[in-house]
């Protein structure tokens, strides 16, 4: 059977959030590493994958491998009653049927109970190597989100460049164009708002602006996020969480597709 | 040599010319109750040949054979032009010198008022048969009690007295001398043979009686059995299945189950031999039945079947059977074999038979035919479920019943709700990114492989 204890709740509301925009239902799979989701969007062509790790829970019990089939907007409907600072516990049997999910506020004597039914979902499961990047670049969630969020009313696509002056967000569009460019930084006094570019060779790459703006939906869980390209891989976009968890989403870049 | 008879006339056949005819004369009216009938009798027959009345060996009715001293017996074959393509004898006088024609049509103008115009095309033609079948039924009894009694060794006196108890007019050819010796010697082929005394007994001997039916199977099966035998119980049982083709199961069962389709004559018409090589004859004789249509639904020939001349040559231009070595020719026998027993043997007998082929120790094997047909079998009903499961629309053309429509729509019902929910618990996001244009994108399955 599965317990898992979460100091806060806002974290896997926050989790779940980000995901949700991306996929309708999907496996939790949970072992005694922690609790693991890998699912992809509709068009096949994002894919989100998720890892909380047992120590961001405590305590945290699996004896056996478990898939909680879930379906995210009926988990949000559920998580929605959770406060952002209540404890939550997740608990499910071994061949379950429902999630049980109890939040307990910590001013009050608050306790709220509730079970999600759960699904049968046939999904299938990728393998992700270990990939060495040609560019790593590390900046502030919300100045991703920004560039994207600005960059979408203007276009559908976005052309990363990568190279050792900075990183260059460019689009082209009916209304016109528009770049943002960021260069190397670092801020002593916040840290989180450091720029840092690893780079072995330089990289041009063009991507959906519209599923990288559904993965900016993630910015809350991290202060900063980590963008990692190579010539005819996909993009890995990826949040640190407390920990060595992480949310990481990959996104297929556009090739041959100049318009 | 044709010969026409007055239908029920139990004149002598000695006509073996054609000026010995009794055509009835029939004005254009009310219908003859006594039809005229086309006979083809045995050339060279004797004056003292007649056509009596004899047990069929088979389904124990009484049927008309033609019986001569000299030659033998002789059964009658009805041939009748198929339902669909009716057809007449014209029957006319010798001396208007007009040859019988087979005429097209009924409405062929009785121009000779003499002539007549029969009803049908039918055609009575006397083939040799083996006097040993009409001999079997008092050779081999059907034994009331299931025990295995031992059967006594009699006289062949005996065994003709029993024959000629069950058909009476028999008892006069008997008391020639050269016709009662065929019998005996018939009769000696398959007993076992004690001299008591001055008189020779008789007693029947099963595995001769087998041998000697595989020796007339084997005749029959070495000439090449008539082509619709050979299409329809050798070459379709040994075709081996194809996907796209349905394949009648039954042509299989037939064989088994005997119930064959009458010999073509081509088989039948080479009789320079002793009578035990004249196996395949048809056991059909109208004689005693005035309707002439009863002896087609007897015979039922196809048009094909009919018009035996072409026959050798169509079956040596049709493909070659496609089959292990040997297993074509078990199978030519083995369909000769069933021919032979359900036409001219008791299936009491039949059975026991039966039983005594499939035993080890019986000198033909028909364990590689059996095995190839057990194979083909397979084959086909692995054709069969690969079809029916490909093949949909004939499957809903089928079974297009209100239970089948009901589960159907309860289908339809359940996607419908399926989508309906799925709609439902669809996030913005989602929604949004069904209009993003992924145009140059690869699936992430392209990058990483399936677990």
């Amino acid at each position: 059977m599965l317990e898992a204890r979460l100091e806060q709740a806002d974290l896997l509301k926050k989790v779940v959030d980000a995901i949700k925009d991306l996929v309708q239902d999907c496996n939790f799979d949970c072992n005694d590493s922690g609790l693991a989701l890998q699912a992809m969007d509709n068009s096949h062509v994002a894919l989100v994958s998720m890892m909380l790790k047992a120590e961001s829970f405590s305590p945290y019990r699996c004896d056996r491998n478990i898939a909680l089939g879930i379906n995210l907007s009926s988990l949000t409907k559920v998580l929605r009653a959770a406060g952002n600072e209540d404890i939550l516990t997740l608990k499910a049997e071994d061949a379950p049927d429902v999630l049980n999910l109890v939040f307990e506020s910590s001013q009050s004597d608050r306790l709220s109970e509730y079970d999600l039914k759960l699904m049968d979902i046939d999904q299938e499961h990728l393998g992700i190597p270990d990939t060495e990047y040609a560019a790593t670049v590390t900046m502030p969630s919300t100045e991703f989100k920004r560039i994207c969020g600005d960059l979408v009313l203007l276009s559908e696509s976005v052309s990363i460049e990568a190279s050792k002056d900075g990183v260059k967000f460019s689009c082209n569009g009916d209304i016109g164009n528009g770049a943002v460019t960021l260069r190397s930084h670092s801020n002593i006094d916040k840290p989180e708002l450091n720029v840092d570019i690893e780079l072995t060779e330089p990289v041009s790459l063009t991507f959906s602006l519209k599923y990288l703006v559904n993965f900016c939906k993630a910015a809350g869980l991290s202060k900063s996020v980590k963008l990692c390209l190579s010539n005819e891989v996909p993009l890995l976009v990826e949040y640190g969480l407390a920990g060595s968890s992480y949310l990481r989403y990959y996104l297929a870049p556009k090739i041959g597709d100049e318009e | 040599m044709k010969t026409r008879a007055k239908g029920t006339a139990r004149t002598a056949a000695e006509a073996n010319e054609a000026t010995e005819v009794t055509t009835a004369k029939v004005q254009l009216g009310p219908e003859s109750p006594n039809p005229p009938q086309l006979f083809i009798l045995p050339e060279g027959i004797s004056t003292d040949a007649r056509i009596i009345s004899l047990t069929n060996p088979r389904y124990l009715s009484e049927d008309r054979y033609v019986v001569c001293p000299e030659r033998g017996f002789y059964e009658f074959r009805a041939i009748a032009a198929p339902k669909r393509t009716p057809r007449s004898w014209l029957l006319s006088r010798p001396e208007d010198e007009v040859p019988p024609l087979q005429s097209g049509e009924d409405t062929t103008e009785t121009n000779l008022s003499k002539g007549y115009v029969t009803r049908g095309a039918d055609l009575f033609i006397a083939t040799p048969i083996d006097p040993l079948f009409f001999l079997l039924p008092a050779l081999a009894p059907e034994s009331k009690s299931s025990g295995t009694a031992k059967r006594l060794f009699l006289s062949s006196d005996d065994y003709l007295e029993k024959t000629t108890s069950a058909s009476p007019a028999l008892g006069n050819f008997l008391r020639i001398e050269k016709l009662r010796g065929l019998l005996e010697r018939r009769m000696a082929a398959v007993c076992e043979t004690v001299e008591a005394g001055d008189e020779t007994m008789y007693r029947l001997d099963e595995e001769r009686l087998l041998k000697e039916l595989l020796q007339k199977a084997k005749n029959m099966a070495e000439r090449g059995l008539p082509a619709s035998m050979e299409e329809k119980l050798v070459r379709k049982p040994l075709e081996a299945p194809m996907l796209s083709i349905k394949r009648e199961e039954s042509s299989l069962q037939e064989s088994a189950s005997g119930d064959v389709p009458p010999a073509t004559s081509d088989v039948s018409t080479p009789l320079s031999e002793t009578p035990d090589t004249q196996t395949s004859v048809s056991s059909t004789d109208s004689a005693t039945t005035l309707s002439s249509e009863a002896s087609t639904v007897a015979t039922s020939f196809s048009g094909e079947s009919t018009d035996p001349a072409p026959l050798l040559e169509s079956k040596t231009a049709t493909p070659q059977i496609d089959a292990p070595e040997g297993v074509a020719d078990l199978l030519r026998l083995r369909t000769a074999l069933d021919f032979i027993c359900s036409n001219y043997i008791a299936p009491h007998i039949t059975e026991k038979l039966k039983l005594m082929l499939s035993s080890t120790t019986a000198t033909t094997d028909f364990g590689p035919l059996d095995q190839h047909l057990a194979h083909l079998t397979k084959l086909r009903q692995e054709a069969l479920a690969a079809r029916s499961l490909g093949d949909y629309s004939r499957k809903r053309a089928m079974n297009e019943d209100d239970e089948d429509l009901e589960a159907r729509a309860e289908k339809k019902r359940k996607v419908e709700e399926e989508e309906k929910r799925k709609k439902a618990g669809e996030s913005q996001g989602i929604k949004k990114l069904k209009k993003a244009n992924i145009s140059g994108m690869k699936k992430m399955s392209e990058f990483f492989k399936k677990k």
